[in-house]
């Protein structure tokens, strides 16, 4: 053995299985390849002779004062906010893109066999949407309308997303 | 590093409103984050300043922690984000080991003979000086392995990088620590 495969062996970790018996007899007839076993060690037992710091007490003071006046309540209904309205903005956007763009790469992309197999199931998605779309047609043509169904869209997806969220937070037990 | 009993129950708690679990936190990551940052800084002042930070924003963020990560990872990688910011705010030059304390890190030993128990606190002065002379990187990932007992995986969280690199800082660094223990105690070897 030599002290490339000791350093080899030593580098794979000392409690991955008893190292070969020519092993140890390498570390006693080289100092440096001892010396490197003897820094593994000592490295290994650090947790054991480090210094154990703590912070002095008026910094640790000053964070349990922030503990209290944690308004924990409103945070975390703040921090689900956020998360739901950035899920709502990418949701909304998406859904735009495919009302946008869906009907014309619906009929150029996919093939008919596939649009005349899938017909059924989505005629009565189309004839909902057609049935709003009908509804919501006249507030097209007004500014404040385009506004107001972007506005009711974002709420609804908002609102999915905050109740997912809130849902996934419900604890297990 | 030993696991906090009841973290996930005491994640729960905090969000659920009971903020005073925080401390039970605080208490048991403490030694570890500072240990760190001490490390990383060479300067026990700014290691507690930094420390504290973390705690602030630990407390600030762990509201809306969603637990894809474990709680330790998750503190290493806020710890580690504030040594790097402040690095970058000190400027280059910042992690010269010139400006490093001498000798501030104490030890305790536990080893049987008196004989034996210099040459181990020896080594470990000379653990600790070789280790203030490393580049910052590696001293993180060697502190984080030895020190705080972090998996490789677990590094590779904290830190965000993927594990062959937190591999190959481990083995650079062993390697380097070798070769600057080796000059430290030059008697051992002859």
């Amino acid at each position: 053995m030599n002290c490339n495969d000791f350093i080899q062996i030593l580098d794979a970790g000392l409690d991955g299985g008893p190292p070969p018996a020519e092993w140890s007899g390498h570390a006693a007839t080289c100092p440096s390849c001892a010396l490197a076993l003897r820094l593994e060690r000592t490295l290994r037992s650090a947790p054991r002779w480090a210094e154990n710091p703590r912070l002095p007490a008026r910094s640790r003071a000053a964070i349990v004062s922030k503990v209290g006046a944690t308004p924990i309540f409103w945070r975390h209904v703040a921090a689900m906010a956020e998360e739901a309205a950035v899920s709502a903005l990418v949701g909304a956007t998406i859904v735009a893109m495919a009302v946008y763009a869906g009907p014309s790469l619906w009929t150029s992309a996919v093939p008919e066999t596939v649009r005349l197999a899938l017909s059924p199931y989505l005629q009565p998605l189309l004839r909902g949407i057609l049935t709003v779309g009908a509804a919501c047609e006249p507030l097209l043509h007004q500014g404040w309308g385009v506004a107001l169904i972007c506005l009711t869209g974002f709420v609804v997806l908002f609102a999915a997303a905050l109740s997912t969220r809130a849902l996934s937070l419900r604890p297990s037990g | 590093m030993e696991a906090l009993p009841g973290e996930r129950e005491l994640i729960r708690k905090f969000q659920a409103g009971d903020v005073s679990v925080f401390v039970a936190i605080m208490n048991h990551y403490e030694p570890y984050i500072l240990g760190l940052l001490t490390r990383l800084t060479g300067d026990r002042a700014r290691a507690e300043d930094l420390c504290q930070e973390t705690f602030l924003k630990a407390l600030k963020g762990l509201s809306s922690f969603r637990r894809d990560s474990s709680l330790k990872t998750w503190l290493f990688r806020i710890a580690h984000n504030a040594a790097t910011d402040h690095a970058r705010s000190e400027g280059p030059g910042s992690d010269s080991i010139e400006e490093r304390e001498e000798g501030g890190l104490q030890t305790r030993s536990g080893a049987p003979s008196p004989q034996a128990r210099v040459e181990e606190a020896q080594m470990q002065r000379a653990v600790e000086e070789a280790m203030a002379s490393l580049p910052q990187s590696q001293r993180e990932v060697l502190h984080l392995f030895y020190w705080d007992e972090l998996s490789v995986g677990d590094i590779a969280g904290a830190l965000r990088m993927p594990e062959g690199s937190v591999k190959t800082l481990l083995f650079r660094g062993r390697n380097s620590l070798r070769g600057r223990v080796l000059n430290l105690l030059p008697e051992v070897v002859s």
